[in-house]
């Protein structure tokens, strides 16, 4: 792992030696536009100096990436870091800390002949004043935008401990500041989303000596002579006797070794750091560069907490550069986010040529193919403590075996479609897709992830899943839809009257899965598949989906239970009942044979109260043969008993819903014809 | 030569640049090998590294490997935990995701051949007496003492017990490889569930125990030979059961 990122890291830094290219590779994605902004911008504070004392101007900029940039956003410094960027999304650092703590680093870096260091002494002196827990902050009163004591007042209207009132001081500050520009420019305050320094007009961030501080305060860790630097072994490289660090706490995502906790260094003293793994300043560049490129370029998610990365490895590095290695990433994060969700795929090239062809061009291999493996790394991120977990990894996935799957599904999803009408989205099987079949609590704290991952991990690096496992999943998901408990899980609930639809698709979909695996040689512990039963008085739609789908008999008896089952709610439907009793007589916990023995009289009963039976003896009488026939040994688990009954329920929600389509195109071609 | 296996039911060997996620790797690195070797023969800690870094190792993958992650509490040792600790108060806890490994379905230990030469002979014959006689001088471990390990005496293989494969020759190579050594992958010539993978390992200790320069590790993920050609000589040997192993040092 740790030579797939540095080598992503050293491609990216291959002839960005110098310090132009090393800020061009920190520059960060624009922050997000909230719900209903169209354009959002980056509103310029310029401290004008002048014979009528200080004042204070505003302009903004719409925001594209020229703009980031030029006036190098770069994010924030993270945790409890001093603040000293001048292009930051909060406006409360800027009237803070940013600036002095700017000024004392070039002090620190010898740098007070340049234009930003003068432009910095001024606007601290001229606009500047100090609470009394000395904390910097800009003071409204000087440049006229608040009256007089404001700083005064404001901490007396704070309490707590000095550090708490600064911060509230500080907030006060930035809310003042921010009203003022917002009426200055006429924009409200979910537009303005970064904020810069300007000095009598000029833009301070655009000054070469500040792309200087920026990449020192990434990379300083490293510099010789500084505190934590010493001389010796890089981890990485292997380079000896070189300048290197322990202090890995510059690195923000990629985060894998921290060194704050002294039990985890040799000895358990501080001193063990030095130990164990140092990094030099090339390798450290190289580092940096690949967790941000990493993190936006070959970063994916799956709903709305499995995140994962997709690392290549490389057995005999390639030579490859920045642009083959930035052309090869964005076709690999695209066929992978294509397996991860195939609806985005499917909508962007709606419209276009026959799907198949667009596959088949989508999954060409490119020339790194070959050469690459790639570990698809499923993590945790904290924002906030820069913490990041490992949650799971799945090694050397040929690029195959993606493309691979990516037919498999097609090919399922096309056999869906015949079998149980259009609807390739519903059908094409992808990890987002498994995602909402497998229930798992999800929170504010994270997801519940281990059962999901253990399937992708099974699908990603061919290993067997459980099918008991699996069905048991199956089960639950059902029950969930029937007890309407979505809260709390990744389940989403569809819209209301359509529960019982969207239940019968992912029980459709649950099938297809199991086929899938089983086509994959991945499924362990399922059913042998016994001989096909006779199927003779079914339908031929239903043949075929028996047959394809490989039930055996005592799959297809519960099946057509299921299916009778079906034609009763409809008919309790129809007699008003909201919720169909029927399907209250399913134990979502699972069914002893003998309990489904009841059920099958109950079932016929019904038929007959319904008056449904002589539609429906045919079927009943198959089923009954196949039950009398396996009635000895019964094969199967209580919850496979409920997964199958609910298999036939949900085909014969779908069957009804394609023969009214069908009968819906049938008279529209009839009207057709007419005219 | 000595030969022999290390078995146990769990390892945790972790990969040294991971500490706050701790990943493992899937074979015992250099520096491990040459830890079990100093507690069979009794040294103590921090004293053998240059001793033993005069000795080579080589090691096959016996039983494959499959990962487990499990979220582990550790105490938490950040600066300002420390004065609790001191008063032996409450510690507080810090949640670490642990990675280790465990045998592949249907085995129930892993299963790591050692292949191991040193200059000093006497020392080789301390060993293979200790194994021998199921008398190591420490317990032993894979990569956690919670792993807990035995060693199995296999073979002290003279000169009469191997063939030298000469470099550049086509391998079959059952060892975990130096990816230095590594001339050229057959591809071609291996079976489609053949899985290379590779990885930056600690390779010695200097003195201090502080890490010298880690090495690109080549191996096949489910303990399945590779075919290959290296720059230096390969050993294959045939064991008293039938059994023929190649295998290359990870010193050269």
């Amino acid at each position: 792992m740790l030579e797939s990122v540095s080598l992503v890291g050293r491609t990216l830094a291959r002839g960005r030696e110098d310090t132009e290219g090393a800020i061009g590779d920190l520059i960060k994605q624009p922050p997000a536009k909230p719900p209903r902004v169209e354009k959002i911008y980056l509103v310029k504070l310029d401290f004008q100096i002048n014979e009528n004392g200080p004042r204070l101007g505003v302009d903004m900029e719409e925001i594209d990436s020229s703009v980031l940039y030029r006036y190098r956003w770069v994010g924030n410094r993270k945790g409890s870091r001093p603040q000293l960027y001048l292009t930051t999304d909060n406006l409360d650092y800027l009237v803070g800390q940013a600036l002095p703590n700017l000024r004392a680093a070039m002090e620190e870096m010898g740098r007070q002949d340049t234009r930003l260091y003068q432009g910095l002494l001024q606007i601290t002196e001229h606009f500047f004043q100090k609470l009394p827990d000395g904390s910097p902050v800009l003071d409204p009163e000087k440049p006229g935008l608040a009256g007089e004591d404001f700083l005064a007042i404001a901490w007396e209207g704070t309490t707590g401990k000095p550090r708490e009132r600064a911060r509230d001081v500080i907030g006060k500050v930035a809310d003042q500041v921010k009203k003022f520009a917002l009426a200055g420019l006429g924009i409200k305050s979910s537009e303005a989303a970064l904020w810069t320094v300007l000095f009598n007009g000029e833009p301070l961030a655009t000054d070469p000596a500040y792309a200087a501080v920026v990449v020192r305060s990434r990379e300083g860790a490293v510099a010789e002579g500084g505190q934590k630097s010493l001389r010796g072994i890089c981890s990485v490289c292997g380079g000896e006797n070189r300048p290197v660090t322990y202090d890995l706490s510059q690195l923000v995502f990629l985060k894998y070794y921290i060194n704050d906790k002294k039990g985890f260094a040799s000895g358990v003293s501080d001193e063990g750091f030095k130990k164990t793994f140092l990094v030099c300043s090339a390798c450290f560049r190289s580092l940096l560069l690949a967790e941000e490129y990493i993190r936006q370029h070959l970063g994916l998610r799956i709903g709305q907490q499995i995140k994962f990365l997709v690392l290549p490895a490389f057995l005999i590095e390639p030579d490859m550069g920045r642009e083959d290695l930035e052309a090869w990433a964005g076709r690999l994060r695209a066929r992978v986010g294509t397996l991860s969700s195939a609806a985005v795929w499917l909508e962007k090239i709606a419209g276009r040529g026959g799907l198949e062809t667009e596959l088949a061009y989508f999954l060409e291999e490119q020339p790194q193919d070959n050469l690459a493996l790639l570990n698809f790394l499923f993590y945790q991120y904290q924002e906030n403590q820069s913490e990041f977990r490992v949650l799971g990894l799945v090694k050397d996935v040929a690029p195959g075996r993606i493309s691979h799957l990516l037919r498999h599904s097609y090919r399922l999803a096309v056999n869906g479609e015949v079998l149980l009408g259009a609807d390739h989205r519903s059908w094409w099987l992808d990890l987002t897709r498994v995602y909402r079949l497998i229930p798992i609590s999800e929170g504010r704290r994270g997801a519940e992830h281990k059962k999901l991952l253990y399937i992708y991990e099974a699908l990603l690096g061919e290993q067997p899943v459980n099918y008991h496992f699996l069905i048991r999943q199956f089960v639950a998901l059902a029950a969930i839809f029937q007890t309407g408990r979505f809260a709390g899980t990744n389940i989403l609930p569809p819209q209301a009257g359509y529960e019982e639809l969207e239940m019968g698709r992912r029980i459709l979909q649950a099938n297809l899965l199991l086929k899938f695996l089983r086509e994959e040689n991945l499924l362990e512990g399922g059913w042998p598949l016994a001989s096909i039963p006779e199927l003779e008085g079914l339908n031929g739609a239903m043949q075929d989906y028996l047959r394809e789908m490989d039930y055996n008999g005592p799959a297809t008896a519960l099946f057509l239970l299921g299916y009778l089952m079906n034609q009763v709610g409809r008919e309790q439907a129809e007699a008003g009942y909201k919720q169909k009793p029927v399907l209250e007589k399913l134990n979502y916990a699972g069914m002893l044979w003998s309990k489904v023995l009841r059920l099958s009289n109950m079932v016929f009963d019904q038929l007959r109260q319904y008056d449904i039976l002589r539609y429906n003896e045919g079927l009943f009488a198959i089923m009954k043969k196949l039950f009398d026939a396996h009635r000895e040994q019964w094969p199967f688990s209580p919850e496979e008993n409920v997964f199958y009954i609910l298999s036939g329920y949900a085909y014969a929600t779908r069957a009804a819903m394609k023969a009214k389509v069908e009968r819906e195109n049938n008279a529209d071609n009839r009207g057709g014809t007419d005219q | 030569m000595l030969i022999f296996d290390l078995l146990g039911p769990m390892a945790h060997f972790r990969k040294y640049y991971t500490n706050s996620s701790s990943l493992t790797y899937g074979f015992p690195p250099r520096t491990v090998l040459m830890g079990v070797v100093a507690a069979v023969l009794g040294y103590e800690r921090d004293s053998y590294y240059e001793e033993l870094d005069r000795g080579r190792f080589s090691v096959v993958i016996k039983v494959p490997g499959r990962r487990l992650i499990q979220t582990v509490n550790y105490v938490r040792t950040k600066k300002e935990d420390l004065t609790e600790l001191r008063r032996l108060g409450r510690a507080r806890g810090t949640q670490i995701p642990l990675e280790f490994l465990l045998p592949a379905r249907g085995n129930h230990n892993l299963c790591f051949r050692i292949f191991f030469t040193h200059p000093d002979t006497g020392l080789v014959e301390e060993a293979v007496y200790r194994l021998r006689e199921n008398r190591s001088y420490y317990p032993l471990y894979l990569g956690l003492t919670e792993c807990i390990a035995r060693g199995e005496y296999v073979l002290l293989a003279g000169r009469g017990d191997y063939q030298v494969v000469p470099p550049g020759s086509q391998v079959s190579l059952n060892s975990v490889l130096n990816a230095a050594l590594l001339q050229e992958v057959l591809l071609a010539k291996n079976k489609g569930a053949c899985r290379l993978i590779r990885e930056k390992a600690p390779h010695s200790f200097g003195s201090g125990r502080t890490l010298r320069p880690p090495v690109s590790i080549i191996y096949e993920d489910r303990g399945q030979p590779f075919t290959a050609r290296l720059h230096v000589p390969a050993y294959r040997f045939l064991f008293p059961n039938g059994e023929e192993e190649t295998v290359a040092f990870l010193e050269g």
